[in-house]
């Protein structure tokens, strides 16, 4: 049995982690409040402006956009923007998205592949694993924001439009709740505008002519699409931080537990055989 | 005949407005236009510059930053990529950011995609900068 110092020490030890762990769920809590409060605030502007764009697409389909318009030849080049976290001790956020890509390279054939990173560990994880890295953006303090989506976003849009690129996808993690968050990987371009539903397509007069209108619209609309991924991705970061640092906590408070009743049982026996001694030394006076 | 409009600002961080108003005056990409009600149903694309609407209570500005403008059945949808209250628009702050900018622009080769961004930063700061002065005028 080890020494009542020494379970002692641990004890100590595990409760100045425990505290760490509550500490940064704590923060995580508070991140993630703000992620989806900021995820909610987006929501009315991408849902006017993909209407929006919908619309003028379905008004202009007999002449269709090239943003609009998939390759006939085929995938030669496929663009991927990897979205993870710059930080780790967030259990398998990082790990779950790290395993969506290597499928998805696989699929398309890891040499067709080219990557831009947003966030330390996936660029981490694949610098030393032979992918064509466009481009990479990490350690971002406070996360991904709308400056940066956008940049990506026109950046891959002129990509697209100039030829050099045959489909752009993002992977991401949706945010499904606080305990469930799904890798998930989305088509940037060619853009594939759902259908204009119940509405009907509306007749607008246009400023200036639909066709300049559209290609504004559309460039818009991938913007939006990769800032929403950011969105969704940061709650989903905070989320799995803050249950990771959940489960830790507990841990480290049912290790609390067991190592007391081990010092308490290694207390007990110092005291019985403490008593022995006295016990026997006595016997043996009374000769 | 409806005789008011629903003006609605929005940008991709927040809706930044929702009021009834009875006039609005937008920077348009080919130029200012006016909406009065029963507008016909338009779309159009907008600059960096000012909005104005006209309530009961008087006259409103608000910058904007590019983006779209739908009027449809008595509703102003103001699509944004950014968009300042003319009262929360601060003119030091405006000014600091155009002199930035204009260092910026001496620097930048013409054309390139440095300028281009600096000559947007300008604009914006020119447009905070008006929305702002409107405020005081009012």
């Amino acid at each position: 049995m080890a020494s009542l110092k020494a379970i002692r020490k641990r004890i100590a030890s595990v409760k100045n982690t425990q505290k760490i762990t509550k500490a940064m769920k704590m923060v995580s809590a508070a991140k993630l409040r703000r992620a989806q409060e900021a995820a909610t605030n987006a929501r009315a502007y991408a849902e006017k402006l993909s209407e929006l764009m919908r619309q003028v697409a379905a008004s202009m389909s007999d002449t269709p956009h090239p943003l609009l318009q998939r390759r006939a030849s085929g995938l030669t080049r496929v663009d991927l923007l990897l979205i993870t976290a710059d930080r780790g001790l967030c259990g398998a956020y990082n790990s779950n998205l790290i395993r969506r890509a290597e499928q998805l390279l696989a699929e398309h054939g890891r040499e067709r592949v080219r990557v831009t990173f947003v966030g330390r560990r996936g660029f981490d994880y694949f610098k030393k694993r032979g992918v064509v890295i466009a481009d990479k953006h990490i350690n971002l303090f406070g996360g991904p924001d709308l400056a940066l989506a956008g940049r990506l976003a026109d950046h891959l849009t002129n990509e697209y439009a100039e030829g050099r690129t045959d489909a752009v996808f993002v992977l991401y993690s949706h945010f499904r709740s606080a305990l469930s968050q799904v890798p998930t990987v989305e088509q940037l371009l060619p853009i594939v505008p759902a259908a204009v539903g119940a509405e009907g397509v509306r007749e607008y007069v246009t400023e200036p002519d639909a066709a300049t209108l559209l290609d504004r619209l559309l460039r818009q609309y991938v913007r939006v699409l990769v800032h929403r991924a950011f969105l969704e991705a940061q709650a989903s970061e905070h989320a799995a931080r803050m249950t990771a640092m959940d489960s830790a906590t507990s841990n480290a408070a049912e290790m609390i537990d067991r190592l007391t009743l081990e010092m308490n049982r290694a207390r007990q026996a110092a005291i019985t055989k403490e008593l022995m001694e006295i016990v026997s030394g006595a016997e043996a006076l009374k000769g | 005949m409806a005789t008011r409009l629903l003006l609605r600002i929005v940008t991709p961080q927040q809706p930044i407005l929702e009021a009834e108003v009875q006039e609005v005056t937008a920077p348009g990409t080919l130029g200012e236009f006016g909406v009065l009600p029963d507008h016909v149903t338009f779309l159009s694309s907008l600059e960096c510059g000012v909005l104005r609407y006209r309530t009961f209570q008087g006259e409103a500005a608000v910058a904007v930053r590019g983006g779209f403008a739908e009027v449809r059945a008595n509703v102003v949808t103001i699509l944004a990529d950014d968009a300042v209250l003319a009262e929360d628009a601060s003119p030091e702050l405006a000014r600091s950011e155009r002199a930035t900018a204009e260092a910026m622009l001496k620097q930048a080769p013409f054309g390139t995609a440095e300028y281009h961004e600096a000559e947007e930063r300008r604009r914006w700061a020119e447009a905070r900068l008006a929305a702002s002065r409107w405020r005081q005028v009012s």
